[in-house]
Parts: C-alpha cells; sequence; structure tokens
C-alpha cells in the first residue's frame, strides 16, 4: 500500500508486438551481469505459453481467503530459456548462419503461434512488465523484509543490500515478474524506471513505443488519461486480477475481432474470432463491459459524433499520453528517502 | 535425500539424561575442545580432525515459520532430522569448529535461477556468561543479538561463497564484521564436511571463556533449502579447557537438565496435548491451525528446557516474530483507498502494547504447579527425539 499509485494502461488493440518495448528495456537494464536471460519487459503472444513458460502455471500470488500461496522458481533451461549465441564471425566468412547452441525454449518461443485453424487462427500481443502491485505477492513472501514499495509512487523495489538471493520473492510472484540473477546472486525486476519517472519522464518501455499503447500517471490524478481509462470509462482492467495481488498494469482489452468464417468461407454474423470467454480468463468478467462501452464508442465515432475515449485511444499526441509531475529539484531523491518521502516532499530533500 | 536419525525407544531416551546428569548434566551437550599445536587450517580434510572425538547433534528442519516455495516445502514435508557430527580444536589463537553431517549429494550454488547451494552455518552469542540469558535460538533476539558464519557451496570447490553477519531476530540477518574468520567445505563419500575458524579474540565477541554456547544449522540444496528451510540445531557448548572453567555460567545452563528437575513424562505429555494443542501443532495432535503459532513437533531439538520453561510462564520474555503479516491479507475488511486489502493480524503471533513492548499473543501460565510446569517441560524436550 502506498500514499499515490503510478499506473500503466496499455492497448492491446494497438499493439503489434513489435518489441521495441522489449528492447527499450534491455539495452537500458538488463543486457550485462546476469541479467541477460531476463526480460523485465517482454511482449508474449496470446493465446500461448507465455514468458516464462506456461507462469499462471506456476503459482503464487494470494488464495481466496487471503493467505499467500505456494509457487514454483522457474528454471532458466525449462522454462526462461538460456540466452545463446549466433555464429555471427563464422557466418561473416561465408559459413551459414545458425544459433551456437541446440534451441528448446526461449523467451518468445510461440511468437505468432496463437489459436485456432485457417480461416480462423487468432492471436494478440501481450505486453507485459512487473504490475507494481498494492498487494506484491514478492514483498508478502521475502523473509528479510528486502522489498518494499515506495509511498510516492508504488513502485516496488528490491533492496539490493538486504536480498540475500532466497527466491521466494520469485515463487510468490504470480506474475513471474521478479527474476534471479545468479550471477550476483539477487532478486531483480522492473523498476519502472524510476530514475526516469523521478524526472518527470515515463519509463522507457513507454517512451520508446511506436504503436502508443501505453499511458502511464497516477491512479488518484483526475487528470491523467490513465485514471480515466481505468476508473471513469473502465476500459483498462488489471490481468488476473483473480491472483488478489492489485495489479497497477491495466489493459484495454483486444477486440473480439471479425466474425470466424464458416466451412464454406462465409462469416458467421455475430461471431467472435478471439473467444470472449478467452479474454475473462485473463482479464475477469469485467471484460464485457469494457468490450462493449469500446464498441459503442466506435459506433459513435463512425455515426460522425466525438467520442472523447477514441480520442485518448487514439493518442494523437504522445505527451499527453504521461502525466508524470517532474519534482522541482529536478535531480533524484537521495537514496535514503526513495523508500519513505511522498513527492510533495521530494523538494525539501535539496 | 537425508539419513533418517536412528529413533531410540522413549524409555531409553528417558533414562539416557539421569544417568548422564549423575556426573555433568551438560555432559551429553558439550564438544569437549581439543587443545592442539598450532597453527589450525581451515581444511576439512586436514588429519588432526582424525583424532578429535564428537558430540552427535540433532538438527530438525525449520517450521516455526511457513515459507512459500512448493517444492521446497514437499521436501519439507518429507523431511526429518539428522545428526551433525560437531568437533572442534583451538591452539589457543584460534579456535576450529568442524561439522560433518549426511547428504548424498553435493549440490553447489551455479549458474542457474533454481539451483541452491548445500550450506552450513555456525551461530555464536553476541554475549555470554553468567547472567546472561541465551538467545532465542533462531537468528537471536533483540535483546540478546548473536553472530553468524555461513558458509555455501559454490562453483568452486576450493573456495566456499562465505559471510559473517549478525542477526537479532528472524529476517534481521545483517553482514558485519565479527573475527577474521576462514571457511572450508568440503564433500566426500556422502557427507559433508565443514570448517569454521577464527581467532578466539576479536574485537565484540571474545570467546576466550571456557564454556561457549553455539548452535548449528545446515541446508540441503537438493531440497531447494536456503534461508529459513534449513535443519537447525539447539544451543549446546564448547568447553575449552585452555579458559577457566565458569561454573556459575554452567550451573544456569543445566538449569533443567538435572535430575531433580525432571517432571512426570505421561503427565507433561497430557497436560500439553490439553493446553497447548488448540494452537500449536504436537506430533501426535495436529489439530491447530497452522501458521497461528509455532509448530511443536521438534521443538526438543532446538529448544532449552529454560527457554520452555520461560515461554509457558512468560511467553512475552522472548517473542518470535511470527510470519510476515504482509503474507495474509484480510478479506473481511474494507480494502484501503489504495485498492490493497488490509494486512490480517489473525496470523500475528504478538501485539505491540500502548508502551511499544512486543506482548505475545499466548497467556501466560504464570501459575502452574511446579510440578505440572516440569513433567510439561520434561515432555516438550522429548519432542522429535521420538519416533
Amino acid at each position: 500500500m502506498s500514499a499515490r499509485q503510478l499506473a500503466m494502461v496499455m492497448d492491446l488493440n494497438k499493439c503489434i508486438g513489435c518489441q521495441t518495448c522489449t528492447v527499450a528495456c534491455k539495452t537500458q537494464w538488463t543486457h550485462r551481469n546476469g541479467r541477460e536471460y531476463m526480460y523485465w519487459n517482454n511482449v508474449e503472444t496470446r493465446p500461448g505459453d507465455g514468458y516464462p513458460r506456461r507462469w499462471e502455471s506456476l503459482g503464487g500470488g494470494f488464495d481466496a481467503s487471503g493467505a499467500l500461496r505456494d509457487g514454483v522458481v522457474p528454471s532458466l533451461a525449462a522454462e526462461y530459456g538460456t540466452p545463446w549465441d549466433y555464429n555471427l564471425d563464422e557466418a561473416s566468412r561465408g559459413a551459414e548462419i545458425g544459433a551456437k547452441a541446440e534451441l528448446h525454449v526461449g523467451p518468445n518461443w510461440d511468437e505468432d503461434a496463437g489459436a485456432g485453424e485457417f480461416p480462423n487462427a487468432h492471436f494478440f500481443y501481450l505486453p507485459r512488465i512487473c504490475n507494481h502491485c498494492s498487494s506484491p505477492g514478492c514483498l508478502a513472501a521475502c523473509p528479510r523484509g528486502a522489498i518494499f514499495k515506495r509511498d510516492q509512487d508504488g513502485v516496488v523495489l528490491v533492496d539490493q543490500a538486504r536480498c540475500e538471493g532466497l527466491r521466494y520473492c520469485i515463487a510468490a510472484c504470480p506474475y513471474k515478474k521478479i527474476y534471479f540473477n545468479p550471477k550476483l546472486s539477487r532478486s531483480e525486476k522492473c523498476i519502472f524506471c524510476f530514475p526516469r519517472v523521478e524526472r518527470g519522464l515515463p519509463p522507457a518501455c513507454a517512451q520508446q513505443c511506436v504503436g502508443r499503447i501505453r499511458w502511464v500517471g497516477y491512479l488518484d490524478d483526475e487528470e491523467s488519461q490513465v485514471a480515466k481509462l481505468v476508473k471513469v470509462w473502465q476500459v483498462a482492467l488489471p490481468l488476473h486480477p483473480e491472483y488478489g495481488t492489485q495489479p497497477n498494469v491495466f489493459y484495454v482489452p483486444p477486440l473480439p475481432g471479425p466474425p470466424r468464417f464458416d466451412a464454406f468461407g462465409k462469416p458467421i454474423p455475430g461471431s467472435e474470432r478471439i473467444p470472449v470467454a478467452y479474454l475473462e480468463s485473463l482479464f475477469g468478467p469485467e471484460v464485457r463491459k469494457a468490450l462493449a462501452t469500446l464498441e459503442s464508442e466506435t459506433r459513435k465515432r463512425k455515426r460522425g459524433e466525438r467520442s472523447e475515449l477514441l480520442d485518448t485511444l487514439i493518442a494523437y499526441r504522445h505527451a499527453d499520453m504521461f502525466r508524470i509531475p517532474k519534482p522541482e529539484t529536478g535531480g533524484l531523491v537521495p537514496l535514503g528517502k526513495r523508500g519513505v518521502k511522498s513527492v510533495a516532499k521530494v523538494g525539501e530533500a535539496k | 535425500m537425508r539419513a533418517h536419525v536412528l529413533a531410540l525407544p522413549v524409555a531409553l531416551l528417558a533414562a539416557l539424561p539421569v544417568a548422564a546428569s549423575d556426573a555433568d548434566p551438560l555432559a551429553g551437550e558439550t564438544v569437549s575442545v581439543a587443545d592442539v599445536a598450532g597453527p589450525l587450517s581451515a581444511d576439512p580434510a586436514a588429519p588432526l580432525w582424525e583424532s578429535v572425538p564428537a558430540l552427535d547433534v540433532l538438527s530438525a528442519p525449520q517450521r516455526t515459520l511457513r515459507l512459500d516455495d512448493a517444492k521446497a516445502n514437499q521436501a519439507l514435508a518429507a523431511a526429518a532430522p539428522l545428526t551433525v557430527k560437531v568437533r572442534a580444536a583451538t591452539d589457543g589463537k584460534d579456535l576450529a569448529v568442524l561439522l560433518d553431517w549426511p547428504d548424498p549429494t553435493e549440490d553447489r550454488a551455479r549458474d542457474a535461477t533454481d539451483a541452491y547451494g548445500d550450506s552450513a552455518a555456525l551461530q555464536l552469542p553476541q554475549r555470554f556468561g553468567a547472567g546472561q540469558r541465551l538467545p532465542y535460538v533462531g537468528m537471536g533476539d533483540p535483546a540478546q543479538p548473536v553472530v553468524l558464519y555461513l558458509q555455501r557451496a559454490g562453483p568452486d570447490a576450493g573456495h566456499p561463497i562465505s559471510r559473517t553477519a549478525v542477526a537479532a531476530g528472524f529476517g534481521s540477518t545483517t553482514r558485519a564484521e565479527a573475527g577474521d574468520a576462514r571457511f572450508g567445505m568440503r564433500w566426500a563419500g556422502g557427507r559433508w564436511r565443514a570448517v569454521f575458524l577464527r581467532p578466539i579474540a576479536a574485537p565484540g565477541t571474545d570467546l576466550a571463556r571456557g564454556l561457549l554456547p553455539f548452535a548449528v544449522a545446515v541446508w540441503d540444496g537438493a531440497r531447494s533449502e536456503r534461508g529459513g528451510n534449513k535443519a537447525l540445531s539447539g544451543w549446546k557448548l564448547l568447553r575449552l579447557a585452555r579458559f577457566p572453567a565458569d561454573a556459575a555460567y554452567g550451573a544456569e545452563l543445566s538449569a533443567g537438565r538435572r535430575p531433580e528437575d525432571r517432571g512426570d513424562l505421561a503427565r507433561g505429555r497430557q497436560l500439553v496435548q490439553g493446553m497447548c494443542s488448540g494452537c500449536h501443532l504436537l506430533p501426535d495432535r495436529k489439530v491447530a491451525r497452522p501458521g497461528i503459532a509455532p509448530d511443536l513437533s521438534e521443538i526438543g531439538i532446538i529448544a532449552t528446557p529454560a527457554y520452555l520453561r520461560e515461554s509457558i510462564v512468560s511467553p512475552s520474555a522472548i517473542v518470535v516474530p511470527g510470519p510476515n503479516p504482509a503474507q495474509h491479507q484480510d478479506r473481511s475488511k474494507p480494502v484501503a483507498i489504495t485498492s490493497a486489502w488490509p494486512r490480517s493480524e489473525a496470523f500475528a503471533w504478538s501485539r505491540v502494547d500502548a508502551s511499544g513492548k512486543v506482548i505475545s499473543k499466548m497467556p501466560p501460565y504464570a501459575s502452574l504447579p511446579p510440578a505440572d510446569l516440569a513433567a510439561m517441560v520434561t515432555y516438550l524436550m522429548t519432542l522429535g527425539r521420538t519416533p
């Protein structure tokens, strides 16, 4: 629980799976020192196994009574995929290009596989970062109290000086968005680019998104488009709310798409290419209401009427998507005060 | 998998301490530190150890705090106490302690997300001697902190991953300087040997005393053991003949172990099962809701009689920090403005009173007849030691 909560909304109707967010994150944070296998931001194809592979079956989160559920720590070889290199040197001298290892699983192994048979095949992309939950499973599990949630923005961080690499947090995160660094023997995770946020900038994944699918703002800031999408229009929903951690990344669900085709190639009126039941399994029962709102606003627009919701989702101006107050100091909050000071007090820390 | 400890019949076990205590109530609890010519080495295969007698120290799986790793918990459910052989030697300048325990597999921390190295730790009180209560055996307590020496099998067989730390309760372990310690760890033929070596005199922690309490813990990486998932012993003693024997301290530590302290085992069993099983899990009476109080199934291995007596009469004297309350959300209460459930207090083992003192939720049983109290302690000390 924190005084304020920074949140992100991602519109899955606009995600093209280009992985620019993934690369922005990787080049910023995870390309070195034991983090090579980690994807703090990944984009997975749904329906699909996701990353780490079949993460939804690995436990964690809270049960109906409110107690932490046991979970599994994923393995590098079977679930994350061991990073590999290509024979680029040999290839430059004429050899056939190929991986230097035998490949079994990787971070995006089932990309674009999706589900269904032609002509009714379907898939959509699901970008995932740490949900910076209001009730983080990782924080609840850490026996050392090494994980904390910042009061000023709700960002969940691992205190690297307290962390001993015990990995109970990894078992406890139902989204498997906290990772073990075997080189440093510490747990590490998405930090919501807090050094950027503290300068008034959105996280790198949101800044670099070419599809303009990501909004960033405070949930209690009525002026932010994040708050409007989540609270006013209620078209952005948390992933797997049943895990009980109260995630703070919200998704505009994909519209069920064009109708299915029958055996003779004719569209079946009223049918859904992406089964809504599948979307419900990801985003909960609220998904039907969100889809109904999206569809009715789309019809409004088609009639030539104004729709503030669609204008927001189109994101004419990139800068409007982010509402992150810039601290007056312009610099980082001093290290010792990052967990405790509210935004209002940041200026005093000068 | 660990080898199971030979189970002793109750009658024999009950007879043992009486026989031993005729001479010295601490005989079965004490390692005689061998006086040897220096310098000592941290090599677990050093020939010196072949002539040093060992004390068999029982260690029990830690079940007081439940952690959330599914694989580790599966292994824990089948875990049984194991025997760590403890030897010690000194050359007057350094103290070396050798732990020797069975483990069929050599598991090393390596470049993987789910591999855990076999590990061992030696725990010493920061303060000891006459008038000093022993710290809570699980990482000490706020009034009596402990010094910890840990080593873990890493990728390099010659150099274990090691650290020195201080702690004052669960989860409080903090790296610290505490003597220039050296470590050595070696696996051969289904057994680990680990040497902990440090100077007798070190700033803030001088061991030049005749009686030195210690406890040990070992971790089996094959069972995903790390952190609180481990096997730990109770407080035992090192007797250093080179330094003056502290008779007063010896007498304090003998409390509850003398023949006259022994109570009626059957009566104790009846009382504990009647009074304690509502909250605590017992080996043959598991009716309490897990997590609401420490599991007592193997308490006889990790507790001392004095600690058990104090826990019954005055439970707030040492309050074990209970399960992390953040592990439990209270869904009977409304969610906070930040959309998070409040923490459940049902699983907290203590509360803080108006003056800031930590009060155990267990009521004090201060007015028990002395014979009943002795009987309960006598029974509790058998738990974990019998099938």
